[in-house]
């Protein structure tokens, strides 16, 4: 039940004034009897007809009744909860956050303890109560002003004495000084998902885009400057005026700038850039430029298309994203260009036939993360059936959009204004595989800011469908209690599907957030006085049904019986609905109601709500599936599996058996045979022969003697092998172990028309037969690694030719 | 920065650069000197990382092996006599995007540079640094330097050298913030090459000592380690240099190393019947002062402007009052 994110405030809490009045005590079971008067049948058939048709002997009771378990919280405003939400306004920079989470920050982060602590927190919880009534007639306000106004309202109420209203001022002091600046409260209300989107996402694009910046700043300046430096290699920057120009105001009168023009003209002109580049970077630069309050470097006022703007029609979402789309798609080519031209790589004949065709399909994945999405803020009673169409189309696609719709009529059918589609809209969307959706009540907005992070995250479109409840116009609860319910009911159960997070369901679906979600529906313990007015408790059930009972438009469908009405066809309606189809007949379903009088009192319910009941715990089971609470595809393959497991256990075992009868069969014929063979051995050999068995049918290997032959060959083998590798190469030809050559230049400088630098700059023996014998010996006796081997003579004639030979054989 | 397409776009116009591409002027070393090994070695290394030349750049102080510049066909600047580390440590803390490489000999790094030395090894930018040690003053004609050894008769030493050579990777291995020590000998091409491109992937300053010949005036002092390799002790480390067949062949004196550990760093430097050759210590962590000093602001004209006009304020003369003062 909601008591997770509620807490009442009776225990710590001495807030406002307790009174007497509904909510406040338990309810009672009155202690009434049986209506004598009325006749069983009479009744059972009333209540069936009801049940069956709808059809009603008595008018619909006009007093409120509401569901047993959501009683102890009819005082909404005794209760601290969720709201009201303090959420960040443009210059904001905390998490938007419960007032009540707040509140208790202050108070334990104060630093006191014992006395004053406590006199703070009472405090706190006076002034938090306040602020909550000031705050009533509004949905929203600025925090700061607000607390501001309650403050002096407080110390103006006060009948404290002067001391203690000292000390009160100066805890109000430092309550306020804790609250957040450039923040607003809101209460829970149809504005609150707009709201926190706009808060949320604004966080999320500043802090995306803050690396960004700086590299688009740099992008820039270092662009101008090619522009600047080439400006002033022009002969117009040798002109008077130009220099007159750049020394500033003071002292121009004591330089003869003409004279300085005459001098510079002298001196040898700079090369400037082609006309053409300097077009194409000043076109880029232009286009950077306009984009720079995009990323937060110049007034937003300026940028090319309305940042702050949320749209409300699907029609202006599509305009504006296509809008959006083509600055974008102009930007990142631009950025492309300038890197290229920073790098001096821009060449027209390879570039400019791909930047001519550059899309919005070019962009990088980072790039379209870099494009600010439009925010389409729609609400269910405003839009179309023919919208229905083209949002599916922006989620479908890869825009930079986030839609946030908002719902407040669940399950009204023809009895509503608003159409139901919007509802689905949300589960239909996890089909399309690359939009992220979220679904949610706004009784959960931390739940709300999470999954809002996320899709401001999330680089795609996203759809967050909120139910806000619409105030007290549909539902007999506050707009907080109403959410609440819807998400306890299962009406509007709470999902995250996030693309981003893997490519299959488990780790896209998360049921996260929705209570209880392993089972169908929720229970709770609803405490009450029985009829002895004796504490006491029972569990009871959540349900549906719980939930339409709050919906004014389903009065007609919930008969809320007198006191001694009764018969032993009603059961619970969670007995009911475990019933198979068959027993269901001759039965009537009921909830348990509390009413304005806090007691306790029996609702029949309808066919029309056991249909919508039905309905929500199937589309429920359906999602549970989604989110891998239950498979109801692996429990049947499970079971089949598990068939086929036990028939192949039952064959394997027969098999076994007759192996093992069959084996035992083999081995006493074996043994016969055996025993029978070695009687006849000793009998045919007599005394001579060892006793022993048959001779082993295998045949005896051919031992070691081919063996021995074949062993010296390969070690002959071997040996020669490794003779050749120890063997020093002895070749005619001239050569250099080219890789050990430590290119000291010894040997081309000596000789360049012998030797020559390889590709490694390493020697090598261009051509040995450009020069003499004697070079080569020269060569290799001055190379200091003594690489070089000159080989052989190839002309015999060369003058002293011994000499040389006897010189050149250490290198070789 | 924009994603893969950007990147593909880059690419396809991308030129590929050769070795030729990485020779500047024709070198005017004497033949056979180690410089040449050095720039051979180095050019590869260029080719192999695909260094824009544009985006490059050699410094050096004086010396045979401050020409080096000279013979890259990169940006490079032939700085003053033990200056090359301060025009490097400028070069990068103001254009982080550079690549720099830091060519000193003996006398520029242990003699006049010594305390730019020390103080680039605490600051540790990243930039490869490379000593050419052939122990002796070849510019300047045969005069000894700090690493000249012992009892060595030069144009200073008439009577021989008296000190013992300074060891310029124990000094280098005692200052803080020390992160990438390596020795080499020019003459093995292979190792000399897969150092530098270690060194050229080391995350702060990397000091690559290479031991040289200079054939003019040492002709015979490395004889010794060229005839006997078994003296060349390469470390072996598991994620140390690789050696190729041929060359592992050659030399195969082995010493197990970690050079993840300081204190054995020290101890293989300070090594005297051995030469100890590879990577003596490595350490990724160490912080290095250009990423600590990346500038927040963009040097924009108007905020060189304004920082300029603050300082001529506070001198707070007119042209015009100045000539009147003047009168």
């Amino acid at each position: 039940m909601a008591k997770e994110s509620v807490q009442t405030a009776s225990v710590d809490a001495p807030v406002a004034p307790v009174t007497a009045g509904p909510g406040t005590g338990l309810p009672r079971q009155p202690a009434v009897k049986p209506d004598e008067s009325l006749l069983p049948a009479k009744v059972l058939r009333a209540l069936l007809q009801f049940h069956l048709h709808g059809h009603r002997v008595t008018p619909a009771t006009t007093f409120r009744v509401w569901p047993a378990l959501l009683h102890p919280f009819r005082d909404l405003r005794s209760i601290r909860h969720e709201y009201p939400l303090l959420i960040p306004g443009p210059d904001g920079r905390d998490e938007a956050q419960p007032l009540t989470t707040r509140i208790d920050n202050i108070v334990n982060e104060s630093g006191l303890d014992g006395d004053p602590r406590e006199r703070l927190r009472r405090h706190a919880y006076q002034f938090e109560a306040a602020l909550k009534d000031a705050l009533a007639g509004d949905t929203i306000a600025e925090l700061q002003e607000l607390a501001a106004r309650v403050r002096e309202q407080m110390l103006a109420n006060s009948t404290m004495e002067e001391p203690r209203k000292v000390v009160l001022n100066s805890d109000l002091d430092l309550i306020i000084a804790s609250l957040p600046d450039h923040t607003y409260v809101a209460d829970c209300s149809s504005a609150i998902p707009s709201r926190l989107y706009k808060s949320v996402g604004r966080q999320y694009w500043s802090l995306h885009c803050e690396p960004f910046r700086i590299e688009l700043e740099k992008l820039v300046h270092r662009l101008a400057g090619i522009l600047r430096a080439d400006a002033e290699h022009k002969p117009e920057a040798r002109s008077a005026d130009h220099l007159r120009n750049v020394l500033g105001s003071s002292g121009r009168e004591d330089l003869d700038f003409d004279r300085m023009s005459e001098l510079l003209d002298r001196t040898p002109k700079a090369e400037t850039l082609p006309a053409e580049r300097n077009a194409r970077i000043a076109g880029v630069l232009e286009t950077l430029r306009k984009m720079l309050p995009v990323y937060g470097l110049a007034s937003t006022l300026d940028a090319p298309f309305d940042m702050q703007a949320h749209s409300t029609s699907v029609a202006d979402a599509v305009f504006q994203v296509n809008q959006r789309e083509a600055c974008m798609v102009s930007f990142f080519r631009a950025i492309r260009i300038a890197e290229l031209e920073l790098e001096n790589q821009y060449k027209s004949e390879i570039h400019d036939g791909f930047f001519n065709d550059f899309g919005y399909t070019h962009l990088s994945e980072e790039e379209r993360s870099l494009c600010p999405p439009v925010v389409l803020n729609l609400s269910q009673d405003e839009v179309e059936l023919s919208d229905a169409g083209e949002l599916m189309e922006l989620l479908d696609s890869n825009a930079a959009i986030k839609v946030v719709l908002q719902l407040n009529s669940l399950d009204a059918g023809e009895r509503s204004n608003s159409p139901a589609w919007p509802t689905r809209l949300a589960a239909s969307a996890t089909s399309l595989g690359s939009a992220f959706v979220f679904q949610g009540t706004s009784s959960n907005p931390d739940g709300l800011r999470k999954a809002f992070a996320a899709a401001a995250a999330y680089q795609g479109p996203a759809l967050l469908s909120v139910y806000t409840s619409n105030g007290e116009v549909n539902s007999t609860l506050p707009t907080y209690l109403d959410a609440a319910s819807a998400l306890e009911s299962r009406a509007l159960p709470t999902f995250v599907f996030n693309p981003s997070n893997g490519t299959d369901l488990a780790q896209r679906m998360s049921l996260e957030g929705n209570p209880r979600d392993d089972r169908t529906w929720v229970s709770d313990i609803f405490s009450f006085m029985n009829e002895s007015a004796e504490e006491s408790a029972t569990e009871l059930t959540y349900s549906h049904a719980d939930f339409l009972l709050a919906d004014v438009r389903w009065q007609e469908d919930f008969w809320v019986l007198d006191h001694g009405m009764s018969d032993e066809a009603m059961i619970p309606l969670d007995e009911f609905l475990a019933l198979e189809t068959e027993r269901r007949r001759n039965c009537v379903p009921y909830i348990i109601a509390v009413d304005d009088k806090d007691e306790i009192r029996k609702v029949v319910i309808n066919y029309r709500v056991l249909g919508q009941v039905d309905a929500v715990a199937n589309r429920w089971r359906g999602l549970q599936e989604a989110g891998g609470i239950k498979n109801s595809h692996a429990e049947s393959l499970m079971a089949a599996e598990q068939a086929k497991l036990e028939q192949q256990l039952q064959t394997r075992l027969a098999e076994l058996q007759a192996e093992t009868e069959s084996q035992l069969d083999t081995n006493l014929g074996d043994l016969t045979r055996e025993i029978v063979g070695r009687i006849a051995g000793q009998l045919i050999s007599g005394a001579s022969a060892p006793a022993g068995f048959a001779p082993s049918p295998t045949p005896a290997r051919p031992a070691a003697a081919p063996a021995t032959v074949d062993a010296p060959v390969e070690e002959v083998a071997e040996a020669v092998e490794e003779d050749e590798d120890d063997e020093p190469i002895s070749l005619d030809e001239p050569y250099i172990d080219t890789p050990l050559c430590t290119s000291c230049d010894d040997c081309t400088k000596m000789s360049a028309h012998i030797f020559a630098y390889d590709g490694e700059k390493q020697a090598y023996i261009k051509d040995a037969d450009a020069g003499s014998f004697q070079e080569l010996v020269l060569a290799a006796e001055k190379c200091p690694v003594a690489i070089i081997h000159p080989g052989k003579p190839k002309n015999p004639n060369e003058d002293n030719l011994d000499e040389w030979i006897a010189r050149a054989k250490p290198f070789n | 920065m924009f994603g893969l397409k950007s990147e593909s776009v880059l690419k396809l116009d991308q030129e590929y650069h050769e070795l030729d591409e990485y020779q500047g002027k024709e070198s005017r070393w004497c033949p056979g000197c180690g410089d040449n090994a050095i720039l051979a070695a180095t050019q590869r290394l260029c080719r192999d990382e695909q260094l824009a030349p544009e985006k490059t750049v050699f410094v050096s102080g004086i010396g045979c092996a401050a020409r080096f510049p000279h013979y890259m066909g990169t940006y490079g600047f032939h700085g003053l006599h033990g200056r090359a580390l301060p025009v490097a440590q400028g070069v990068k803390i103001r254009r982080p995007d550079l690549n720099v490489f830091v060519n000193m000999g003996d006398g520029d790094c242990c003699s006049i540079g010594t305390a730019h030395w020390i103080h680039a090894i605490r600051t540790n930018m990243k930039m490869v640094v490379m000593l050419h040690d052939n122990n002796i003053y070849g510019l300047t004609k045969n005069q000894a330097s700090p690493t000249t050894p012992k009892g060595r008769i030069t144009a200073t030493t008439p009577y021989g050298n008296l000190l013992k050579p300074m060891n310029p990777l124990t000094v280098t291995l005692g200052v803080t913030n020390v992160s990438f020590v390596a020795q080499v000998v020019e003459w093995i091409p292979d190792l000399l090459y897969k150092v530098l491109r270690e060194a050229y992937n080391h995350k702060g300053l990397s000091f690559v000592r290479i031991l040289q010949r200079c054939p003019h005036f040492m002709p015979t002092h490395w004889d010794e380690l060229l005839s006997n390799p078994d003296n060349l002790a390469i470390m072996d480390s598991p994620d140390g240099v690789q050696l190729s067949d041929a060359t592992a062949k050659i030399y195969k004196t082995r010493i197990a190393h970690d050079n993840s550990d300081l204190n054995a760093a020290r101890q293989v430097a300070s090594l005297e019947d051995k030469v100890p050759l590879g990577i003596l210590y490595r350490n990724e962590s160490v912080p290095t002062y250009d990423e600590l000093r990346r500038p927040q602001r963009l040097p924009e004209p108007e905020l060189t402007e304004e920082i300029l006009n603050r300082s001529f304020d506070r001198f707070g003369i007119s042209p015009s009052t100045s000539s009147k003062a003047g009168d």
